[in-house]
This record gives C-alpha cells, sequence and structure tokens, in this order.
C-alpha cells in the first residue's frame, strides 16, 4: 500500500511544518494574544496533523503484517487526538481570558472596552 | 537511511526548545503560561512519534497520561494566578 505511506509522510511533514510555523510565531508576534493565535495553529494543526498522519501509518502496519494489537493502537491515537482537540482551545481560551480579566492589553491596538483589573478581575479563571 | 519520524521528532524538538525560550524570555505570566501550554502538547507529540521511530507503539499510553496533566496543570496554575496575587512578599509588586 504505497498510496497509504506517501499520504502519512505528507501529513507527517504537513504536521512538522505547521509545528515549526507555530513556534515562530510564538517567537516573534509583538503581544500575547497574537502570540496566543501562534499557539493555536500549532496546537490544532500540527498536532492533529501528525496524529492523523501516525494514525495512517498504523494503517499500513494492519496491512503488512496481520492484527497485532494495531487496532488498539489506532483507539489510542484517536483517543490521544479527540483530548488534544477537546483541551487545546479550552485552555487556550482560559489563558486568554485570564490575561484580559488582569487588565492586560493588546500593544497594537486601542481595546475601548476593556474591563479594569479591580472591578472585574479575579472572579474565576 | 534517516526515517521521517525522526526528522519529526527533530522537529518537535526544535518547537519545544523555542517554546521554552519564549517561556523564558516571555514578558507576562500569561506568555510563560502559554509557552508551557504548548511545550505540553509538543511533549504529547514527541512521546508518541518516539514509539513509533524505536517501533514500541506502546508508549502512547505515556503520551496520553501527559496529555491529562498538561491540561489540569494549566488550568491549576491559571487557577492560582487569579486567586491570589502572587504579590513578592518584600517588595509588594506582582512579579511578571
Amino acid at each position: 500500500m504505497i498510496v497509504l505511506h506517501v499520504i502519512s509522510g505528507v501529513l507527517l511533514v504537513l504536521g512538522s511544518f505547521f509545528s515549526l510555523i507555530g513556534a515562530v510565531g510564538l517567537l516573534r508576534l509583538p503581544d500575547f494574544y497574537a502570540r496566543s493565535h501562534a499557539v493555536g495553529v500549532a496546537d490544532t494543526m500540527g498536532a492533529g496533523l501528525i496524529m492523523v498522519g501516525l494514525m495512517v501509518h498504523t494503517l499500513t502496519l494492519i496491512d503488512s503484517v496481520g492484527l497485532h494489537g494495531e487496532v488498539m493502537v489506532l483507539i489510542k491515537l484517536a483517543a490521544v487526538l479527540t483530548f488534544l482537540l477537546v483541551t487545546s482551545p479550552i485552555s487556550g481560551h482560559a489563558v486568554t481570558r485570564a490575561a484580559w480579566r488582569s487588565g492586560l492589553m493588546p500593544v497594537l491596538a486601542d481595546a475601548p472596552n476593556a474591563p479594569d483589573a479591580t472591578a472585574e478581575g479575579g472572579q474565576d479563571a | 537511511m534517516i526515517s521521517l519520524f525522526f526528522v519529526v521528532n527533530v522537529a518537535v524538538l526544535v518547537t519545544m526548545g523555542i517554546a521554552l525560550s519564549r517561556a523564558m524570555l516571555g514578558p507576562t505570566r500569561f506568555d510563560r503560561i502559554l509557552a508551557v501550554n504548548m511545550f505540553g502538547t509538543k511533549t504529547v507529540l514527541l512521546i508518541a512519534v518516539y514509539g513509533f521511530l524505536t517501533n514500541r507503539p506502546e508508549f502512547l499510553d505515556l503520551a496520553l497520561v501527559y496529555a491529562l496533566i498538561n491540561f489540569i496543570g494549566v488550568i491549576a496554575v491559571l487557577k492560582f494566578s487569579a486567586y491570589t496575587a502572587m504579590t513578592d512578599a518584600e517588595t509588594d509588586e506582582v512579579p511578571r
């Protein structure tokens, strides 16, 4: 199944590419909110593409040598992928909301309705 | 022959290094939390890909546990930074 090998290779390389793009964005973007955007790219596209690439690679293993626990590997990969795709937006949203509640302002825009840290901040994360 | 998994591993390691440098540089504490969050996600990927590199996909159990620990850790640190002032006891300033 050379097609599955090619697909998994392309997915893995694309995932590595998006991961590196997110890292460069995390290092070079100007303020916290822009950096959280870069982290979102690396978390969803990078992790998702690498995990799907690993799943396709596991499919090639099933074809060549038969079932030796590969179905369990597939289930675990799907579990890790699902968990990453659920928790990464939640934690990103939590970090960004905590920063906004604490009064951190973006540097490239003036936000008119920012909450001040004394009135509303510190309620919850 | 260099396996493709080796290349992916190196890319993930470079990403983790850059995330660590942002965690050390980061001007505010939220930058550090964000960088550590990304570092944890990349740790999950690193463990999973390394398991495939060494033909031992049992490492996926470790990846699953790391994903759980990372999420709980980030939420815990955020709750801590929200409910405590994180002030320095001597200077009474909030450290960044």
